[in-house]
């Protein structure tokens, strides 16, 4: 079957795992069934459609038939990563080695790209006619819509040449600081016993190149033809980064969202009187005077921004969710 | 209310107003004893524009109110380490190596930011730092590459300098870490998440904890009867504070600071904020 993707990005605090759970609820039954995808780490998707938790293996929503939800565990992912693209002794290795640990843990562009890896595993499945992806957010260091870029240069080993010359050497003889002065500087800051884990490490890496080169360009291809779903609230960055996904893929975007706004008649509305109720309300006749500006602002890309509501509290139920994407016209974009 | 450390480093996950509250902390530094840098990383405009200034670079530009505004640029910054690692060495191909290695060791990079911070609080230059660190889900790893990198570089010149950071990271005497939220629950999730793991990490305790937009008292009590707006946002007010107090009633923020309703300049929220600080 033919899998629609649609991938829900912006900045943080938006409300984007909100806004990804909304939309699976939303899909239609004749494009079920559908699977929703996150990479949030606080339960909170989980706790919204009522799962006790998430896991990496797609659970099926309760009450809600052809519905699924599955939560990717960004620790484990570079493990799998690289047994899924190497022998089993090389993985073993790699994952044992010291520099792999810290660069597991910092390196997110490496989760980032396992999730996209993930996602295109399930399209291969042909399990979901539709998958909605909570990407991770936008300006927080990883970058899920290059990460197999990022990974491509990583394991193409652009680092391991120039640390032990053109070549593929065999391990221990990848570095020798007396017969390449070049690497004397970087012998003298982070010293030996480091540089030779590194050097191991890039070249265990290096045997994953075959694998991840070409499945980060199939990856890609996913990601560069995806429909997007571009999501705002209002506040300058956020506002910012919609702008610059519209301008950046204009193709993909089928939709953008103004998140937590009130409702915009308050601008017009003058109260008859002065209580101290009307006093109070001027604040929020300028809240939405103001927010009324950002929609329009955020027009300009292209797109008028289905509106959502701020409510208290946050979404944090099904009904609230399906109540979210009907109100919000989020509905119509799954359909 | 808050003290002048020489370095101040605002963290908190993105969306939660931290740029606006870093160039508030500088504006209210400078309004004690000036100049203040501050000091953004990477290409986010946010801290400069909530200084006045369409963007911030390498160079610290001076603002109108005894705050000079600057960017820590990566490959910059990597060079500027690179020529002080090689006073008596040829340095190009070696840095062209070296280079390699710190764009695939995230934990170096680190180490040459934290290490412009923690230079220019020492320099002298400044009566204050203020740092409006990048909005990384792992923000616990910046502030521990120090130690990380410490422990991974047993031998090397980076050994030595991720020490003497780490030095300077813990001791609360000469840096301060300020972690923003917003009264939500994933937010101060969080910000709780970053506070313990700066424990862990020895960094300079106590962390405080800054709340922003925190919706006001609506100040009457009588939910007017009726339909329409006034009444729909006076629920609305009312049930915010009510969530907010929940959210935040087992917390000790060190700081508060309001919602700001209607359409400001990045700017003028960073002055109203700063004004905010001093009462």
């Amino acid at each position: 079957m033919k899998t629609r993707v649609i991938l829900v990005a912006g900045a943080g605090g938006v409300g984007k795992t909100t806004v990804s759970g909304a939309l699976a609820l939303a899909v239609p039954s004749y494009l079920r069934p559908a699977l929703v995808l996150t990479v949030d780490p606080a339960r909170r998707l989980a706790q919204a459609l009522g799962l006790d938790s998430l896991s990496n293996e797609p659970a099926p929503i309760p009450g809600r038939s052809g519905v699924d939800a599955a939560m990717l565990d960004a620790s484990a992912s570079w493990d799998a990563l690289v047994h899924r693209h190497t022998d089993q002794h090389t993985a073993d290795r790699l994952v044992s080695n010291r520099f792999f640990r810290t660069i597991a843990q910092r390196f997110t562009s490496g989760q980032a790209y396992a999730v996209a890896e993930e996602m295109l595993r399930l399209v291969e499945a042909e399990r979901y006619r539709t998958i909605i992806v909570d990407t991770p957010p936008i300006g927080s260091g990883s970058d899920f819509f290059n990460s197999p870029s990022e990974i491509r240069t990583l394991v193409a080993g652009r680092a391991l040449r120039l640390l032990t010359g053109a070549g593929l050497p065999g391990r221990k003889t990848a570095y020798r600081v007396a017969t390449r002065p070049a690497l004397r500087l970087a012998d003298r800051i982070v010293g030996g016993p480091l540089l030779e884990d590194i050097g191991d490490f890039l070249v265990d890496l290096r045997t994953t190149y075959d694998g991840i080169y070409e499945r980060a360009a199939q990856v890609q291809g996913l990601i560069d033809t995806s429909d997007l779903v571009a999501v705002a609230a209002p506040h300058p960055g956020p506002i910012r980064t919609v702008q610059r996904i519209c301008s950046e893929r204009p193709d993909q975007v089928i939709g953008t969202v103004l998140n937590k706004t009130v409702p915009l008649e308050w601008a017009e509305f003058v109260p008859a009187t002065s209580t101290a109720a009307d006093r109070y309300f001027a604040h929020w006749s300028a809240e939405s005077a103001h927010h009324r500006a950002v929609a329009r602002e955020l027009s300009g890309s292209g797109l008028d921004p289905a509106l959502a509501l701020l409510t208290v509290p946050e979404p944090a139920t099904i009904s609230a969710l399906e109540h979210l994407a009907s109100s919000s016209g989020l509905d119509a974009l799954v359909s | 209310m808050f003290d002048s450390r020489r370095l101040t480093i605002v963290t908190g996950k993105g969306g939660v107003g931290r740029s606006a509250v870093a160039a508030a902390l500088a504006l209210h530094s400078a309004s004690t004893k000036e100049p203040v840098l501050a000091l953004s990383m990477g290409q986010a405009d946010g801290l400069a524009q909530h200084l006045g200034l369409d963007q911030a670079s390498g160079q610290p530009v001076q603002t109108s109110d005894g705050v000079w505004c600057g960017a820590i640029e990566p490959s910059a910054a990597l060079t500027d380490y690179i020529a002080a690692q090689t006073a008596l060495m040829p340095a190009r191909l070696g840095g062209r190596v070296f280079g390699a290695l710190a764009s695939t060791v995230p934990g170096i990079r680190d180490i040459i930011t934290i290490g412009k911070c923690v230079h220019e609080a020492r320099s002298g230059s400044w009566s204050a730092v203020v740092v409006d660190a990048a909005p990384t889900g792992q923000i616990e790893s910046f502030l521990g590459a120090p130690s990380a990198v410490a422990a991974l570089a047993s031998r090397g010149r980076i050994h030595t300098q991720a020490v003497g950071l780490q030095h300077h990271l813990s001791d609360p005497a000469f840096t301060r870490v300020v972690t923003v939220a917003t009264p939500e629950a994933m937010a101060l999730t969080e910000a709780e998440a970053m506070i313990e793991a700066a424990r862990d990490l020895g960094i300079a305790q106590p962390l405080d904890l800054l709340v922003n937009r925190r919706h006001p008292e609506p100040g009457f009590t009588a939910i007017p009867p009726g339909v329409g707006p006034v009444r729909a946002a006076a629920e609305l007010g009312h049930a915010l504070v009510l969530r907010e107090s929940e959210l935040l009633s087992h917390l000790s923020p060190a700081l508060t600071l309001p919602h700001l309703f209607g359409a400001l300049a990045p700017y003028e929220v960073a002055q109203r904020l700063a004004q905010e600080m001093t009462l």
